[in-house]
């Protein structure tokens, strides 16, 4: 007989905000919202400001009009990753198998572990609770169940709880599904609810009732893998190896709309300088170049270029990136942001060198490369600008999430 | 502010922006974050607008050239 395994789901509350709070603690209980961006949008709101009404996602010149009172701060997306960094290793502590799911969310593995710490499950999610609270600051939302579909939902009922944690065993399963609807679950849209509400699948338990060859006739596969794990059987494990990510991207809106090839250039550069050094801490190289350019209404122009010999080298990297913007830029035409896709990754412990290929040249990139890695860990980011076309084109991006920052 | 690695408390500039037209004005800067906090309240009650807060902490600067060590907000 195989162990019933329990999963957690920890989920932090409106994550962002709570960052901000830890680093300026003076704005502890005013109404705060966390702004994406200079033209951004409101992506994360405290208590204060969703009873303000502050809807998630409003464009900040609409919010600054219709909720004068709260206050929106710019996102520091560095900072927030550091204190996530530090969430995560907690409980990395606390568990042997915990997969990080976003950069607030993260699955963890609870089996076993009320014969180690000689707690409940209950008491172990209030202790990982209180301990995620003391040590970080950041309060946090748990819902511990037997699949990571019900440790979803449970979460997010959590969320209306007063301890906030919601544990749903054996025997409240079948209530709990009953009381959730049907677009509540994980994996079911808006528009599958609504197709699902119309063929009598109001909620859960209603779903999980149907048959499998109707669901599978109707949703395929997918539609069985939610029902298995609406029932307590676990389809997707909880897997704490990082897997290589499919592409890596970096855009930023302008503060202006500009239509300068340089400036353009620029703020490009910045943007391969922080993809190649995100690629190299992955120790991947890419094969795929691609450059996007938005123009002032909102037209998107993408074109990508396939290299043989993979690399992770700035200046590699721009030498195409430039060919593929050049391509694409027309001077009568007022651009609000550029941005750069590497796709087609490959293991830089995996590489196959080439015969006739200059061995000594290949070194010196890498080590030019590690070495610009270093600077910044040391000075902060932005300290050697690579590939930079003009030094008199202003450049504003990329100050606000350095590490000196924080 | 505080230095999320040390714990520590550090100087920073906080810059009060008004958004309008798809551009940011600045209104009010100071590194003292109560009083941002207060602008903000008179601003809000005086003009019924919000307004964008970004937060710049200190830099240590060091000077190769002079040998110095300099602060800066940027």
């Amino acid at each position: 007989m195989s162990i019933q395994k329990y999963i957690a789901l920890i989920d932090c509350d409106s994550f962002f905000v709570s960052c901000e709070r830890i680093i300026n603690p003076e704005l502890s209980t005013l109404p705060l919202s966390v702004v994406s961006g200079e033209r951004g949008c409101v992506i994360s709101r405290s208590k204060e400001a969703k009873i303000l009404g502050v809807p998630m996602g409003i464009p900040l010149f609409q919010a600054v009009e219709r909720y004068p009172e709260c206050i929106y701060l710019s996102a520091n997306h560095y900072a927030y990753t550091l204190i996530s960094n530090r969430i995560m290793n907690l409980l990395k502590e606390f568990s042997p198998n915990v997969e990080v799911y976003s950069i607030d969310e993260a699955f963890v593995d609870f089996t076993g572990l009320t014969k180690l710490y000689k707690k409940n499950y209950y008491s172990l999610a209030k202790e990982l609770q209180a301990k995620i609270l003391q040590e970080v600051g950041v309060p946090v939302s748990i819902g511990v169940s037997r699949s990571k579909t019900l440790a979803k939902l449970a979460s997010d009922k959590a969320k209306s709880t007063r301890d906030r944690i919601c544990l749903v065993g054996k025997c409240k399963t079948e209530e709990f599904l009953s009381s959730t609807d049907i677009q509540e679950i994980w994996g079911i849209g808006r528009k599958l609810g609504v197709k699902l509400k119309g063929l009598g699948v109001r909620n859960a338990l209603d779903y999980v009732k149907k048959d499998d060859i109707w669901i599978k006739s109707r949703f395929g596969k997918n539609g069985l893998t939610i029902k298995s794990e609406l029932l307590g059987n676990i389809v997707s494990k909880i897997s704490n190896e990082i897997e290589l990510p499919k592409s890596l991207s970096d855009s930023k809106s302008f503060l202006e709309f500009t239509s300068d090839l340089n400036f353009l250039k620029n703020e490009l550069s910045i943007h391969i300088h922080e993809v190649c050094s995100r690629l190299r801490k992955i120790n991947s190289k890419t094969s795929t170049i691609g450059v996007f350019l938005k123009t002032k209404d909102f037209r998107t122009y993408y074109e990508k270029y396939s290299i043989d010999v993979p690399t992770d080298f700035e200046f590699e990297v721009s030498k195409y990136a430039f060919q593929l913007l050049e391509k694409m830029y027309s001077s009568n035409i007022l651009y609000r942001s550029v941005g750069i896709v590497l796709e087609d990754f490959n293991s830089t412990k995996k590489e196959q060198l080439l015969l006739f290929d200059n061995d000594e040249k290949r070194e010196q990139k890498e080590n030019l490369g590690k070495s610009l890695d270093k600077l910044e860990k040391k000075f902060g980011r932005n300290i050697v600008r690579t590939g930079f076309v003009n030094k008199d084109v202003p450049f504003r991006q990329g100050f606000l999430t350095s590490p000196k920052d924080v | 502010m505080l230095d999320i690695k040390t714990g520590e408390k550090i100087e920073a500039l906080y810059k009060m922006f008004q958004i309008k037209g798809g551009k940011r004005i600045e209104k009010f800067q100071t590194t003292d974050m109560k009083r941002a906090l207060n602008f903000h309240k008179w601003y809000v009650n005086r003009y019924k607008e919000g307004l964008l807060m970004e937060i710049f902490p200190q830099k240590k600067v060091y000077d190769w050239k002079e040998k110095k060590v300099e602060y800066t907000f940027e």
